[in-house]
């Protein structure tokens, strides 16, 4: 999976999840929503991901990861009692759901910037020197 | 910075054997402890 194919999986996950939201039949546990290793995004950042854990965004994304599937979890929970949480996951609520969900996907696309500047031997405007 | 207990105990379950594991994981302690 490379870097576009994990924000689609992160986006597929929470596509998944607002569908339960929508319709709560406590077939999904918070506390299982809020494990950040489970989903395919999770798998991939402690699997095949591993070999960008030298990238500085690396743990940036980690935290960010941990950030959404906490607020997910918290989300689950409330839909599961009863509670409305349809400010919580609207597109452009300012939340801590969606906030941790563009950031996981900033992180993603700064990372698949940064290694495809790599591949085509850009150099970085900070260690570029004049008349190099 | 945010981790979960999951990946703390996989990032130290890897720290022994690999540098970059170990790195992560004093970063996010320490983040923690600020």
């Amino acid at each position: 999976m490379d870097f576009d194919g994990a924000v689609l999986a992160h986006r597929n996950w929470k596509m998944k999840l607002k569908s339960y939201l929508s319709k709560p039949d406590h077939s999904l546990d918070a506390s299982v929503v809020a494990a950040d290793n489970r989903c395919e995004l999770g798998q991939w950042l402690h699997g095949e991901g591993w070999q960008y854990s030298n990238l500085p965004e690396y743990p940036k994304l980690v935290s960010d990861h941990a950030r959404f599937h906490k607020a997910a979890g918290a989300i689950v929970e409330k839909a599961n009692h009863g509670q409305s949480v349809v400010e919580e996951t609207v597109l452009g609520a300012n939340t801590e759901f969606t906030n941790a969900s563009t950031d996981v996907v900033l992180s993603l696309m700064a990372m698949k910037k940064k290694c495809d500047l790599r591949i085509v031997g850009v150099r970085s405007p900070v260690h570029s020197q004049p008349g190099q | 910075m945010s981790l979960s207990e999951d990946v703390r105990l996989l990032l130290a379950a890897r720290a022994p054997t690999d540098p970059n594991a170990a790195r992560l994981l004093e970063m996010f302690t320490k983040a923690d402890e600020i």
